[in-house]
């Protein structure tokens, strides 16, 4: 027989190092042609923190994105935004490249301000021109950095942004983190009351990232972790045998593949600006794996009455629990009428 | 290594094999033996590669058999019309094997060869009452599968002159069908928990098993009839009763091991519950509704 149930899981991640200084920094210049180059060392390992950091250093410059390149990633060009960890990048780094953008932007506004005979108030940055919003007055990005530098000065910003992490006191407590990623999943299983085998009918996912600098990438941050996370509530397990590992290759070690997937997973964006963040943004890139087996688990318990407290959760250990409980059930019960 | 042979015809094949004196391996698929080879859990002088023989990679009915080359992939009988109406046990668990790139190059003969406990073409072949045919410069000899099967990863294949060239299944007059259940952690790429495989012949109303075959692995160091369970529905009346029955006595007479895969305890009980479900759905191939 095979049963349903549902099961919710929340998830309170802090964004950067625990209870520590962890800045990071970047370089932005605008160039001589109109467009600008950032250099900011977080490595995008896939998470797709390159095009954000990218859209911010546009949308802060006035420019559009793909007028904006960006080096990362290499010590010897680019200067440290610390590890593509804590899901710390967006926010931290994001908010490095946003000063450093408005550092750069600051020279070619002030050239504008004389050139236009305005203030710099009433100008206003955007698709690569400066105009003045009295008079409609407008001028080039790349005409503002080659009048700028026949009088010595160049169009380059330097920004940095530490998180105002607390410190932890002795016990460890204290406010660790700047801000917080709150996420919620609910996941919906079909339970086997014969073999104990689990499958994931479907995953909902709320995660409030902030300002959602790139919802594309966000849905993909969503999905590929949750992905993960089913693997890590189903499947993933680390055995040894006497201190042998026995699962030492990707054979043994079994992660979840497309057919596994079959799970319909759908990704909800909640925005909550955070005020410190870059144009509101925090981190999401961890979350989403978090409590997807905390909410299987819970489905599971839903759909046929019994906790399993232990990941992964096989179809063994959930065919142990349910005939310790009792609550195995055959498909066909016994004494079914003869086929005339 | 010494060297990669390409014979283009089996003649060829067998006087290579001879030459290297049983320190050369066949290889066909080669997603078994690639592996062995690399973990060194197998030595070979020189490979003899048999993918040249196009003679072995069909798929035919020839007086009431099932005639398969042993290079047929499993792509190839998972989507073979004949083999899906005539043995579904076997498109079934051919379809069942690693992933579509695997199943794309393995082949039904490199299944059987490597003798796995719970191969699953072997186990479906194993219910199927399937013979091997393998030649030799002396000849052919047909075995019955389960002779061929010495121990885990042995076979009675003589290495230095015998090659395995096809398989033949019978195809017993009226009502027969088959069908194969697995358990595996995961959906692909998996090797299974437990398979198991079911074939029926029943009487011409439908009434009655004539000969029912079970097998199941990994269950022991070769693939597992359920000797008991068969002959407790010989002649029986059809009813999910009699299935319950047998299905729990294929379990209490299973003694499979403990595995990384599955534990003994659990294994023992899913014989019961995927020889029923095995039982189930072949008699439901055809067109028995077993719900009354």
């Amino acid at each position: 027989m095979k049963k349903r149930g549902k099961g919710i899981a929340c998830v309170i991640y802090g964004i950067g190092n625990t209870g520590m200084a962890n800045p990071s920094s970047a370089f932005v210049e605008i160039c001589v042609d109109g467009s600008a180059i950032v250099l900011c060392g977080a490595v995008d390992m896939g998470q797709g923190t390159s095009t954000a950091l990218v859209q911010i250093a546009a949308h802060e410059l006035g420019l559009d994105a793909e007028d904006v390149v960006i080096r990362t990633g290499n010590s010897a060009v680019t200067p440290d935004a610390g590890l593509s960890t804590a899901s710390r990048q967006i926010y931290i780094s994001g908010n490095a490249v946003k000063r450093a953008a408005a550092a750069a932007k600051q020279v070619i506004m002030e050239e504008a301000a004389t050139v236009l005979n305005g203030t710099v108030d009433d100008l206003e940055a955007r698709n690569g021109f400066v105009t003045d919003k009295k008079t409609g007055a407008q001028i080039s990005f790349g005409e503002l950095v080659s009048k700028a530098r026949a009088k010595g000065k160049l169009a380059v910003g330097a920004g940095s942004f530490n998180p105002a992490s607390g410190a932890l006191d002795e016990d460890g407590q204290g406010d660790a983190y700047a801000t917080y990623h709150y996420c919620t999943q609910i996941a919906e299983v079909e339970v086997d009351t014969e073999t104990g085998e689990v499958e994931v009918i479907s995953i909902v996912a709320a995660h409030d990232a902030g300002k959602a600098i790139n919802p594309q990438a966000i849905e993909g941050q969503i999905e590929g972790g949750v992905a993960m996370g089913l693997g890590y509530g189903l499947m993933e397990e680390v055995v040894t045998d006497q201190g042998y590992l026995k699962t030492p290759s990707l054979a043994e070690y079994l992660i979840p593949t497309s057919l596994d997937l079959a799970a319909t997973i759908r990704p909800l964006i909640v925005e909550v600006i955070e005020p410190t963040g870059p144009f509101g943004a925090k981190g999401m890139g961890e979350p989403p794996t978090c409590p997807t087996a905390a909410a299987i688990a819970n489905a599971v318990y839903d759909a046929v009455g019994v906790w399993v407290s232990e990941l992964p959760l096989t179809s063994e250990k959930v065919y142990n629990a349910l005939e310790k409980a009792g609550k195995l059930e055959k498909t066909d019960p016994l004494g079914a009428p003869a086929l005339a | 290594m010494d060297g990669y042979h390409i014979p283009s015809t089996l003649d060829e094949a067998l006087d290579l094999l001879e030459s290297y004196r049983g320190r050369a391996r066949v290889i066909a698929g080669g997603t078994d033996l690639v592996i062995q080879l690399r973990k060194k859990e197998r030595e070979a002088e020189a490979l003899v590669d048999l993918s040249a023989l196009d003679e072995y990679k069909q798929i035919k009915v020839v007086d009431g058999t099932l005639k398969i080359g042993s290079l047929c992939t499993h792509s190839q009988l998972a989507g073979s019309s004949l083999v899906k109406s005539a043995a579904p046990a076997l498109a079934e668990a051919a379809a069942s094997i690693g992933s579509p790139q695997i199943r794309n190059i393995g082949t039904i003969g490199g299944n059987i060869v490597s003798a796995q406990p719970a191969a699953d073409t072997s186990i479906a072949l194993t219910a199927l009452g399937a013979n091997l045919i393998i030649t030799s410069k002396d000849g052919l000899r047909d075995i019955p599968l389960g002779r061929v099967f010495t121990g885990v990863g042995k076979t009675a294949l003589d290495p230095t002159s015998e090659i395995l060239t096809e398989i033949h299944i019978p195809l017993e007059e009226g009502c027969i069908s088959s069908a194969f259940k697995r358990l595996s952690k995961r959906k692909a790429l998996s090797l299974p928990v437990l398979n198991t495989a079911a074939y029926v012949h029943l009487s011409e109303d439908q009434a009655y098993l004539q000969t029912v075959r079970i097998a199941a692995g990994p269950v022991s160091t070769v693939p597992w009839r359920a000797d008991e369970a068969e002959t407790s529905l010989k002649g029986a009346r059809i009813s999910l009763k009699r299935i319950r029955e047998a299905s729990d006595l294929a379990a209490e007479k299973a003694s499979p091991r403990n595995s990384l895969r599955g534990g003994a305890a659990y294994r023992k009980k899913m014989v019961g519950i995927f020889v029923y479900r095995a039982l189930k759905t072949a008699i439901e191939n055809l067109g028995c509704d077993l719900n009354g």
